[in-house]
């Protein structure tokens, strides 16, 4: 992992909920990560083409686009993060192929340990992954 | 010869002449006796027309001093001292009107009949009582002539008063001055005047019981009104209004209503001036359960176990109570305990049949509120498990809600950890964190305080309330539901609606419910431009209204009042409760909750609430819910 904060690959949260993405943001820039955090899907998509996450912590229930909706025109790792489950959801994420699901509350050290799952397993599929097209 | 035939005729004439003068002198005699006795008789008969014509057309209310004035002119008519007329009542006899000449004492109002039984016997026989001399009495009538003598009475005639039935009074003369006596023709006329009395007396007992049952009526009537609208909310105002009614028809000084709880004892009870817990009646309450009727003429006559029951008469001022028991059907729920009842005389039985009857309604209001109250404590338990149940539906949204500022807590906590371990930590960030950490417990809490404020069992609330905000208060408490079932919910709110008045919780549950019984009727995915409208507007003309419009399938008309009943669901999940529940509370309220397909395809749950008075505070009338049967 680089420690230089501009190198440092680039986390992106996307949460409706002010709180929780602003907490997010704490954890994740204290352990070294640079993050970016984000209100809707459509103000990530907005800020996608010029920019590239390693990582996606994406909330399922959002109003407007979903995460799932979201995920569908992404194809960097994602960790989706829910409030509450019910057995469509689960089903549904499991079969989305997501790097992590992370059920709320969950702890700093937990989405940090998914963050860094997903990011390794990021840099391993780039370098033979053909599936990550606006990772590239 | 020719003197001897003149000293013949002569004799003959003056004999003649002596006879007629004899005769004509006996003539004379003959009819001026007969003149006296003519007009003697005529005398009486004036009398006994002009005292029949005056008692005959007298109204009950002046009969006292006409039956008076008849007393006066009949003594004076037979030359005597005093006359009285008695009536019979209750097994006492009243002196109801007494006459004496100046200088002679009047009777007494009330005369024991223990010292006149002889005289009573025989006037009960129909016999006349007649004596010139106290000494004429027979032997068995020793007490009776001591009476007599104590009275001053030394010739006394009494004339039983009877009207076709059992005997009503008597006519009786004193003299007290001198003896005289009473002539059988005399006692032969008296007689005749003595119907006149009789038909008076009896006109008057029989107006007085006609007036007495018609006030009765009256009393019983007023009071089954009274009491037919009682509710829990109006029993002690009702029942106070009650006591105080039948205070004043019986006469009575108090009158407490206490009620029994089955065999475990007496409830509560109530006085004129209010229900009260101190006063208590185990022993009393004991034998009205066993039907029984309880007079005591002292309280101090009241037994040794009845101590409590004891001082509570005297704490009430009951000094001689009489209790009775109040059935409803065969059960005895109540007692009525009464103060003294009848100065100077026993209680009729007439009476105590009235107090039955009027018990017998009591009882029945009793019961009822008892019942209502049942029905009332049913109902909210129900309304708890409504609301419980759709806690439960929309647990995934308050799961969410309590689940995001966990999340940012525990984030942050974990951030605050780190830079403290810092060898100098970032004081304004730290500071920064913490505020956020607030905010969110708060956030937290105030999930769990409405949460809690829905899951409340208490006494129902009846305050002036905003439906605006409940309605804002609802639309909060679903809005992450709404989001999660991609339903956008409009709220189209009247601003400067009046208050209405109810119960915080039970009003927000009907809104809740009608909320997600709109969200479940648009639960079909396929759809994707759903949305629920909440409305809320001044209804005419003193009423305010809330409207759920949804944009489901709509509802069939025909099932619309079975959709309200208990149980009635389309759903797979779910009791079926919610709309039933959200009718009972609309009409606990005096609201009215319908239901309507709207032009533009799904329906529309309105229901409508009076809006509270200016400083008069509304009853909640429970009644509606007791009345529709709800099968709880």
């Amino acid at each position: 992992m680089n420690k230089s904060l501009e190198d440092a690959p680039i986390i992106a949260i996307v949460d409706d909920d002010a709180s929780v993405r602003r907490s997010l943001l704490r954890v994740v820039r204290s352990a070294g990560y640079n993050a970016e955090i984000f209100a809707s899907a459509r103000e990530f998509l907005d800020w996608l083409p010029r920019n590239r996450a390693a990582c996606i912590v994406l909330d399922v229930q959002m109003s407007e686009m979903s995460g799932f909706d979201l995920q569908e025109r992404l194809a960097v790792p994602i960790i989706f993060i829910t409030a509450h489950d019910d057995a469509p959801t689960l089903e549904r994420i499991e079969k989305s192929g997501a790097a992590g699901h992370l059920r709320k509350p969950f702890d700093a050290p937990t989405v940090l340990r998914a963050i860094r799952q997903a990011v390794q397993v990021n840099h391993d599929r780039i370098d033979g992954g053909p599936r990550l097209e606006s990772a590239k | 010869m020719g003197l001897a035939w003149y000293l013949a005729v002569g004799v003959l004439a003056i004999v003649v002449g002596a006879a007629l003068v004899i005769w004509l002198l006996l003539h004379r005699a003959a009819s001026g006796r007969a003149q006296r006795l003519l007009e003697d008789r005529l005398r009486f008969e004036t009398l006994l027309a002009d005292l029949s014509a005056k008692l005959i057309h007298i109204e009950a209310s002046g009969l006292d001093a006409a039956l008076e004035a008849a007393l006066r002119q009949m003594v004076t008519f037979l030359g005597t001292d005093r006359g009285n007329l008695d009536e019979y009542r209750d097994s006492a006899q009243r002196v109801r009107v007494s006459w004496a000449k100046p200088g002679v004492e009047k009777l007494p109002s009330i005369l024991a009949l223990d010292d006149l039984v002889w005289t009573a016997d025989t006037l009960r026989r129909g016999a006349v009582v007649r004596f010139s001399r106290t000494d004429e009495l027979p032997a068995e009538a020793a007490m009776d002539r001591t009476r007599y003598e104590r009275l001053g009475t030394r010739s006394h005639l009494s004339i039983p008063l009877q009207a076709g039935g059992p005997i009503l009074g008597v006519l009786s003369f004193d003299s007290v001055r001198s003896e005289r006596s009473w002539p059988d023709d005399l006692v032969a006329r008296l007689h005749l005047l003595s119907e006149a009395f009789a038909s008076a007396l009896e006109r008057k007992r029989m107006e007085l019981s006609l007036a007495e049952r018609l006030r009765f009526q009256q009393l019983l009537s007023s009071l089954s009104v009274k009491l037919s609208n009682v509710s829990v909310v109006t029993l002690d105002q009702d029942i106070q209004g009650a006591l105080r009614w039948i205070i004043d028809f019986l006469g009575v000084d108090r009158a407490v209503l206490i009620e029994l709880l089955g065999p475990s004892g007496t409830g509560r009870s109530w006085t004129v001036d209010g229900s009260t817990d101190l006063a208590r009646f185990p022993w009393l309450g004991r034998r009205l359960q066993d039907g029984e009727v309880v007079r005591v003429s002292r309280v101090e006559e009241l037994p040794a176990e009845a101590a409590e029951d004891r001082s509570s008469c005297l704490a009430l001022g009951i000094e001689s109570p009489m209790a009775l028991p109040l059935r409803a059907g065969k059960t005895v729920v109540g007692g009525l305990v009464l103060g003294t009842v009848f100065s100077g005389g026993a209680c009729r039985d007439e009476v105590v049949e009235q107090l039955y009857l009027l018990g017998e309604v009591v009882a029945n209001a009793l019961e009822r509120a008892h019942a209502e109250r049942e029905v009332a404590r049913l109902r909210q338990e129900l309304a708890h498990i409504g609301r419980v149940s759709a806690l439960g539906e929309l647990s995934a949204s308050l799961a969410h809600e309590l689940n995001q500022p966990l999340t940012a807590i525990l984030n942050n906590a974990h951030v605050a950890q780190q830079l403290l371990e810092a060898d100098v930590p970032n004081v304004g960030e730290l500071r920064e964190i913490l505020d956020d950490i607030l905010a969110d417990d708060q956030r937290a809490a105030k999930v769990i305080s409405r949460l809690r404020a829905l899951l409340k069992k208490g006494e129902l609330d009846h305050v002036p309330l905003d439906l605006n905000d409940l309605v804002a208060e609802v639309a909060e408490l679903v809005r992450n539901d709404m989001v999660l079932r991609r339903v956008p919910m409009a709220l189209d709110l009247a601003p400067g609606l009046p208050q209405v008045r109810g119960d915080r919780v039970q009003l927000q549950q009907v809104i809740l419910n009608l909320v997600l019984n709109g969200l479940e009727a648009m639960s079909e995915p396929s759809r994707r431009d759903h949305a629920l409208v909440v409305r809320t507007s001044r209804a005419a003309p003193a009423a305010v209204s809330v409207a759920i419009e949804d944009s489901g399938n709509g509802i069939d008309m025909a099932d619309v009042d079975r959709m309200f009943q208990p149980l009635y669901t389309t759903k797979t999940e779910g009791l079926g409760m919610g709309l039933a529940i959200a009718r009972t509370i609309v009409d606990a309220h005096g609201g009215e909750l319908r239901a309507s397909n709207n032009p533009e395809g799904g329906a529309t749950f309105q229901f409508s609430l009076p809006v509270a008075p200016e400083g008069d505070p509304v009853t909640l009338d429970l009644s509606p819910i007791a009345s529709r049967g709800m099968h709880v």
